[in-house]
């Protein structure tokens, strides 16, 4: 997994929950680079998912909730670091591009990125299904990215997981323009 | 507190900033190498081209925009932006421009300075621009020049041989009609030359049978004189004795002559028949001898001598004793109170010949030519009887016996008379 996942992660905790507990994460999750984490460098996803669980447990915040806020967040940094991909007229034909334009190029960049898949299909002007693959089972993720390229294109959505799949393997999300 | 918080996530920073100085570092590097692998993989691509013996060059925007060239191609673009080669240019780029418009390959010749350069263009559509190779034709070309050439010589060739031909199969047919026509003339002559002859036979015939009736008439009335002379006086009866002798002795001249030349005329019409058989050439000129011999009042033989192996000869014998005779006869004539003459039987193993030899009084030497010619006489026997056609009969003989007779003679030595035989197995 990225770095910028991690550093955005523990800036977003910083900026809402402060230092202190920033520091308790890092100090009470047995972590690989002890909380050193640089945007460019690659590190494993395992301590992705150590340190929102340590959250949820210090907040009592359920894990969902928490990456929901945080793909919101994280969005308007990758919005803001890339802004060739923002060229689009709206949501839907953005989210189509994640797949078809977004994903390859950053291969190019980084060919040993794992990236999820995020088939598309329109079904009308106000509705999109979006099918989330990964293994490593983010789904409320890229709800919480997903709610905030909404919020990027002016744009009020609903999103409703439709299928699921080995747990969260692949996750069918239905997106409603309202 | 806040204090150490904020040393510790300080420190984070300066080691979050390091690790990303080295991945940095690292790229770098990574970027380095992979620049130079590039360089080394773009000088070796652009060295296969520069390599090419021929033009190889790229075009965008439908064959306006040289992209890349090597050596060669430079050199033709530089011909082509020659001020006097305005039309080859526009020739050139309207080619380009087509393969691009249609999205195909195309091939077209052009004359650049003596050589003949054929142009493949080939469009390469996802780059969306074309490549130029050419080849070098003008070996091709000349050699396409001169093989037309070769076939129309050929064919030109061809004709003249027809057309001889043709000529040829006419004068053939010409020829062929013009020796028809020779051989019909010929065989018109022969049938004339026949009928000549069996003219000419009739005649001898008719002539000396006509000619007989009267001699006859004459001797018989000769021997009548005679008769009434016995009962005239003895003077009157000796005169009339030399009288009707000398009508004798005429009559006689002149019915040897009428049958020699029955005879002549038989020989020469061609109607004696040969009949051969084997005899012995020895004992068969013995005898022929021994009858001359008894009527020589002199006495005078006729020697005969025989030399080499003897063979049975196959001639026709009645023939032989025609010919043989009259040289005989005239062997005896012409050698009067001299030698006896000889006949020399020569057997050899292709051929034998006869040699009737006298040692008399010779033929002149400018006259041996003739003497074989029917009437002809030489001019020192006048005085001797003669009818001037023994020869020439007995020479017709000879050759009906397949022998060929020469004479040689030395006057007031003798004659000899030679006839040559080819044996026959």
């Amino acid at each position: 997994m990225k770095g910028v996942v991690f550093t955005e992660f523990l800036e977003l905790v910083e900026n809402e929950f402060g230092l202190e507990i920033v520091q308790k994460i890092i100090d009470e999750c047995e972590l690989e680079t002890d909380g050193v984490y640089s945007s460019v460098g690659t590190y494993s996803h395992k301590d992705m998912f150590k340190m929102v669980g340590k959250l949820s447990e210090i907040k009592d915040i359920p894990v969902p909730t928490l990456l929901n806020i945080y793909g919101e967040y994280f969005f308007k940094t990758l919005s803001r670091d890339y802004p060739k991909f923002m060229e689009q007229d709206n949501l839907f034909s953005f989210l189509e591009s994640i797949e078809r334009y977004i994903h390859p190029e950053v291969l190019k960049l980084y060919p040993e990125a794992e990236l999820p898949g995020f088939e598309s299909e329109i079904k009308s002007k106000n509705e999109m299904i979006l099918e989330y693959s990964s293994s490593r089972k983010m789904a409320d993720l890229a709800v919480g990215l997903i709610k905030g390229a909404a919020r990027y294109f002016n744009e009020e959505v609903e999103i409703e997981k439709v299928a699921e799949t080995n747990e969260g393997e692949k996750v069918g999300l239905k997106i409603l323009l309202i | 507190m806040d204090i150490e918080l904020y040393k510790k996530a300080l420190d984070r920073e300066k080691r979050a900033r390091k690790e990303a100085e080295s991945l940095l570092e690292k790229k770098s590097l990574e970027l380095y190498n992979t620049n130079k692998q590039l360089q080394e993989v773009i000088t070796n691509t652009n060295l296969f081209p520069e390599e090419n013996p021929n033009a190889v060059m790229r075009f965008s925007a439908h064959g306006r925009v040289l992209m890349y060239s090597n050596k060669h191609g430079d050199a033709i673009i530089k011909f082509l932006n020659q001020p006097l080669r305005k039309k080859l240019k526009v020739y050139f780029t309207s080619e380009l421009g087509y393969s691009f418009e249609k999205g195909v390959k195309h091939q077209f010749d052009m004359q650049i300075g003596k050589n003949t350069i054929r142009f493949d263009v080939v469009p390469f559509q996802p780059f969306d621009y074309i490549n130029v190779y050419t080849a070098d034709i003008t070996d091709i070309k000349a050699t396409e020049v001169r093989l037309q050439k070769l076939t129309e010589s050929l064919k030109e060739a061809q004709q003249v041989s027809e057309n001889f031909n043709k000529k040829l199969e006419i004068e053939v047919t010409e020829r062929t009609k013009e020796l028809l026509d020779s051989e019909m003339k010929l065989k018109k002559s022969l049938l004339k030359e026949k009928e000549l002859g069996e003219l000419k036979t009739s005649f001898v015939s008719t002539a000396s049978h006509q000619f007989r009736t009267p001699l006859a008439a004459i001797q018989s009335n000769s021997e009548l004189l005679q008769i009434i002379a016995e009962s005239l006086h003895e003077e009157t009866r000796k005169r009339f004795g030399k009288i009707t002798t000398r009508i004798t002795s005429e009559i006689g001249k002149m019915t040897e002559l009428m049958d020699d030349v029955l005879i002549l005329g038989k020989l020469t019409a061609g109607k004696v028949d040969l009949k051969q058989q084997y005899i012995n050439l020895v004992d068969f000129c013995s005898e022929l001898a021994k009858d001359f011999n008894e009527i020589q009042s002199d006495g005078r033989i006729m020697k005969i001598v025989t030399n080499g192996k003897q063979y049975d000869v196959k001639l026709d014998p009645k023939l032989l004793t025609n010919s043989l005779s009259n040289l005989f006869s005239n062997a005896f004539k012409y050698s009067v109170g001299k030698n006896n003459p000889e006949l020399i039987i020569s057997f050899q193993s292709k051929e034998f010949v006869l040699t009737v030899k006298d040692y008399g009084i010779g033929i002149p030497k400018d006259e041996l030519t003739k003497l074989f010619q029917p009437f002809f006489r030489a001019n020192n026997v006048t005085e001797i009887k003669g009818t001037g056609l023994g020869l020439s009969i007995a020479k017709e003989y000879f050759e009906i016996n397949k022998g060929v007779i020469t004479a040689k003679s030395i006057i007031g030595e003798g004659s000899t008379f030679e006839i040559k035989f080819t044996r026959q197995k």
